[in-house]
């Protein structure tokens, strides 16, 4: 009985082979960062939204569903492809009077949105600053259903923030709206909104 | 060599794949239409149909737990909350104590109601049984925002197009909300008819409709809703009534006849016509209400058993309601009978009932189930049947008031035609100077004389014959006399007294028996041989101190809320019975016939409506008449002058529902967002503005979604072309144009959407 053994032995890679794997390994890395790159500008990318009529102007998410048609909000963004709710970013304008304050404000907003949306509470209540104006930051937190009543979803808690700041006699309020969960991960946007803000 | 092949035929199908997925082009699995042979233009819907029915439960407080009163059904009759339903069932009574009206609505079509709405009664007719409620909150009490609702809803069809022997399906809830949603299907195998609403005032089905689908809805083959179900209503001190005790509401540990009984009623046969409804439901889609009106004295009301009284058949009834003739008995193949009467002491909402027998044998088709009344407190009343056939027989008419027999009255059908003499068709007049009779009509002005003529046939030469004149029910004058004229044509007869303002009645006798008969009022002066009652109308938006205040003109810029007519009578008697319409854009909104209660002459009297915010642009139009007969009518714009396009919801459109599934999965993928755009947009113009935006749904917990808008029907030669957009986090995005719909798509369609995760 004879027994066929084969042994081969790893040829060294030519010059050419070598340096067409490394230009191959750069060239993929090279198209994974122009891929990554692309992708984040277009996560990131903003388009201007205003309202000359009440002065606002502010910066917001580009393929994000825009509403400017609505009673109580210049402008409303929300991100379609957020599960379960859709991030909310928004701009509301109230007119107020000349001794009204923010905290005012946020009371009227407290007392108008207790009889509209299930379990609302406030959660905190603080001082900030909208560059150099003075400003208060409410956090609320509410219960959020489906309201067509054929569809079965379970009630989501939803977490909010309202940034109100008083320009004359208009008070303009900013307002970032998500699901508990996710509500930290996606605060930045609701910073970068505040960053853009401008109220002329 | 063949593997390698493979290799690459692999790696470029996966690429040309993710290509594909990255462009959004569609994966969707094609729209689901049932395929059928010639389907009408839009056919019965019965989900929507039952989506679109509620159940509504009066409750009331003890000790802070709610105890059910009255229950039934309804219909939702816009997309933002407006419901259709009886008034017994909706409104507060002795039967009916309630503190809060509940709204139950259909969520799964195989499982029971679900407690989810709060509503009000924004307007409702105890004598038509019929109420128009508002969803205004939610069970835990929070408010509803106006627009915010986008209910599943159904049309008003017209009611009059219906047919003898047309199928017509009844929806409503078969218990006390223990069960799903039920659909009955039966026949029209009959009308009835009442003074004031015509020979349709009740639709006759031959369909089983337990009590508890009491204010449900009746639908027409094309799924518009053509009448309402309705029972009488229970009475808390009256019959004993069908009902159950389900709830301890007296608080003694046991639930039993001590506590509150809920009505449920026996079996309905009658509908309400929906186009008795319009005039609410339009009135509550405006916004618009009734306002103040001039303060009067009301008629002491008279204490006293209700009563029937001069019964009499007729076979046809003339244009203001009125018995054009009076028969005895009635040849065979005669397809109209009415059954007129006076009645006194009347009330609207009470129960009423005709039984009819032939041959001693109750029949049901001519018979009326127990309604509530719409007459008011006194007048002349006719029920009867139109356009049925009647077979030959004796026929026993017998009324109920509160179930207690109260009058009745015997005819016979069959034989041929009768040449017996007999008078018809009178009118009333004034003679000119040239002896001619003008101004007819059943309103006259105050005179000394007043002639009437009517028609006459089969009469032969010295049959006797006799006329008796009546004033407010009291006897004026009679004459006896042998017929002198011709076999046949038309005579005048003179009566001669100073006819003060009130109301009249003429009655014909032929050889002892009642021939004909006719009623008449006598109010204001003689203007070319007219009365002229009403005059000097002028329209304001307010009123101070009974006059006209604020603007005063025909022409209101938009915004009113408030919109007053005012205006003068002359010789009016109280007591008389009077109606008065509102008409927006030439329909009527509000009917209201009362006696006249203020004095017989005076200034500025005063009717108004008021809006819920502002008055709609329209034309508003004011009526009045006097014994049927339209004595003035005026009209006022605001605004535009007529209603903004669209003003009326429309639920002519497809539903679109669907699933979201992941595809890889098949589960499905929760808050996925389903984007209907407007049919202008494709996907490619779209950019992510609200504007162009139908309509959007989330996914639900089972990746279900229904996009809450109908989408609009084009033309089968022009259908109009949707895009739709489907978005969630961790998946490819789908899109696709050109979803065809069309006059004969039926409803609903179905896209199911499977996502690739990226």
């Amino acid at each position: 009985m004879t027994e066929f053994v084969e042994i081969r032995e790893s040829a060294p890679l030519t010059f050419t082979q070598r340096w067409n794997t490394y230009l191959a390994i750069v060239l993929a890395a090279g198209v994974m960062v122009l891929g990554i790159t692309l992708r984040d500008s277009n996560l990131n990318a903003t388009v201007t939204l205003e309202n000359l009529e009440s002065g606002v102007r502010a910066q917001v998410p580009a393929n994000w569903l825009q509403d400017t048609r609505g009673e109580d909000y210049l402008f409303r963004v929300r991100d379609p492809n957020a599960v379960p709710f859709k991030t909310t970013l928004q701009v509301s304008v109230l007119t107020v009077g000349p001794d009204a304050t923010p905290d005012l404000v946020l009371n009227l907003l407290t007392m108008q949105r207790s009889s509209r949306f299930a379990t609302y509470h406030e959660i905190s209540r603080s001082d900030a600053m909208l560059r150099d104006d003075p400003a208060k930051r409410m956090v609320y937190a509410y219960t959020e259903f489906e309201r067509n009543p054929a569809l079965q979803s379970l009630p989501m808690v939803i977490e909010g923030v309202d940034l109100v700041v008083l320009q004359g006699t208009q008070a303009v309020v900013v307002t970032y709206r998500e699901e508990q969960s996710a509500f930290d991960d996606h605060l930045y946007r609701f910073e970068s909104l505040l960053r853009t803000l401008e109220i002329f | 060599m063949m593997a390698n092949h493979l290799f690459r035929r692999l790696i470029l199908c996966a690429g040309l794949l993710v290509v594909l997925a990255g462009i959004g082009l569609p994966a969707f699995a094609p729209p689901r239409a049932a395929a059928q042979a010639d389907p009408p233009l839009v056919e019965l819907n019965e989900d929507v149909i039952k989506q679109a029915t509620v159940f509504v439960m009066q409750s009331f407080l003890v000790s802070g737990q709610p105890m059910i009163s009255c229950i039934g059904s309804g219909t939702l009759i816009s997309r933002d909350g407006l419901i259709l339903t009886n008034a017994h069932s909706a409104t507060p009574s002795e039967a009916c104590p309630s503190d809060v009206l509940v709204i139950a609505i259909t969520v799964r079509l195989d499982e029971p109601p679900i407690p989810t709405y709060t509503a009000e009664v924004v307007d409702a007719s105890h004598g038509l049984d019929l109420a128009v409620l508002r969803i205004n909150g939610y069970l835990d009490g929070r408010e509803i925002l106006p627009g915010s609702l986008e209910l599943p809803f159904v049309e008003l069809g017209d009611s009059l197009n219906v047919g003898l022997d047309d199928t017509i399906t009844i929806v409503g809830y078969p218990t006390f909300g223990n069960d799903p949603v039920e659909v009955t299907r039966g026949t029209v195998n009959g009308f009835t008819a009442e003074a004031r609403a015509g020979d349709r005032a009740w639709i006759r089905t031959s369909a089983v409709i337990p009590g508890t689908m009491s204010g449900g809805g009746a639908y027409n083959r094309d799924g518009q809703l053509i009448g309402i179900p309705t029972i009488a209503p229970a009475r808390a001190g009256g019959e004993a009534v069908d009902c159950r005790y389900l709830q301890d509401t007296n608080l003694d540990g046991r639930a039993d006849s001590g506590d509150h009984c809920v009505p449920v009623g026996g079996f309905i046969s009658a509908l309400r016509p929906s186009r008795l409804a319009r005039g609410l439901v339009r009135a509550a889609a405006l916004g618009i209400r009734q306002g103040e009106i001039s303060a009067t004295n009301p008629a002491p009301s008279q204490d006293g058993e209700p009563v029937f009284s001069r019964l009499f058949f007729s076979t046809r009834v003339n244009e203001v309601g009125q018995a054009s003739n009076v028969v005895g008995s009635v040849p065979a193949g005669t397809t109209s009978l009415y059954l007129f009467f006076d009645y006194n002491r009347m009330e609207d909402g009470a129960v009423y009932e005709l039984r009819v027998s032939v041959d001693n044998v109750q029949d049901p088709t001519y018979s009326l189930p127990p309604v509530t009344w719409s007459g008011g407190r006194r007048g002349t009343w006719y029920i009867g049947t139109a356009g049925l056939p009647l077979r030959n027989g004796l026929y026993d008419f017998r009324l109920f008031i509160e179930g207690r027999e109260v009058a009745s009255r015997r005819i016979l059908v069959g034989g041929g035609p009768a040449d017996e003499p007999a008078f018809t068709d009178i009118i009333f007049g004034l003679l000119d100077a040239n002896g001619n009779l003008v101004g007819t009509s059943y309103v006259l002005p105050e005179g000394s004389a007043i002639q009437a003529r009517f028609n006459y046939r089969n009469m032969q030469p010295g049959t006797p014959w006799s006329f008796v004149w009546y004033f407010e029910g009291q006897e004026l004058t009679r004459d006896t006399a042998a017929w002198d004229g011709d076999q046949q044509g038309t005579r005048l007869i003179t009566a001669a007294a100073d006819f003060l303002a009130g109301q009249y009645r003429l009655e014909l006798y032929i050889d002892g028996a009642l021939s004909a008969t006719a009623d008449f009022v006598i109010a204001g002066a003689a203007e070319s041989a007219r009365a002229a009652v009403f005059g000097n109308f002028r329209f304001a938006t307010a009123q101070a101190g009974g006059a006209p205040g604020g603007t005063i003109r025909a022409d209101f810029p938009a915004g009113i809320d408030r919109l007053y007519v005012f205006f003068d009578w002359r010789l009016l008697a109280p007591g008389t019975m009077w109606t008065r319409r509102w008409l927006v854009d030439g329909d009527v909104l509000f009917e209201i016939t009362e006696p006249w209660n203020a004095p017989p002459d005076g200034e500025n009297f005063f009717a108004s409506l008021a809006g819920l915010a502002a008055l709609p642009d329209a034309t508003y139009g004011f009526e009045i008449s006097i014994a049927n007969v339209t004595r003035q009518s005026v009209s006022a714009r605001v605004g535009l002058g007529q209603l903004p396009v669209g003003t009326f919801a429309s639920a002519a459109g497809i539903q679109m529902t669907g699933r979201i599934i992941d595809a890889e999965t098949q589960e499905g993928i929760p808050g996925a967002m389903f984007i209907v755009l407007n049919p202008e947009y494709s996907v490619e113009d779209f950019l992510w503005d609200q504007s162009q935006v139908l309509g959007v749904s989330m996914a639900d917990s089972e990746g279900r979604f229904q996009i809450p808008v109908l989408l609009p029907r084009g033309t089968e030669d022009d259908p109009l072309l949707y895009s739709v957009l489907v978005q969630a986090e961790g998946y490819l995005p789908l899109s696709a144009d050109g979803i065809a719909v069309s006059e004969e798509t039926q409803s609903p369609v179905e896209i199911n959407a499977a996502l690739s995760r990226n």
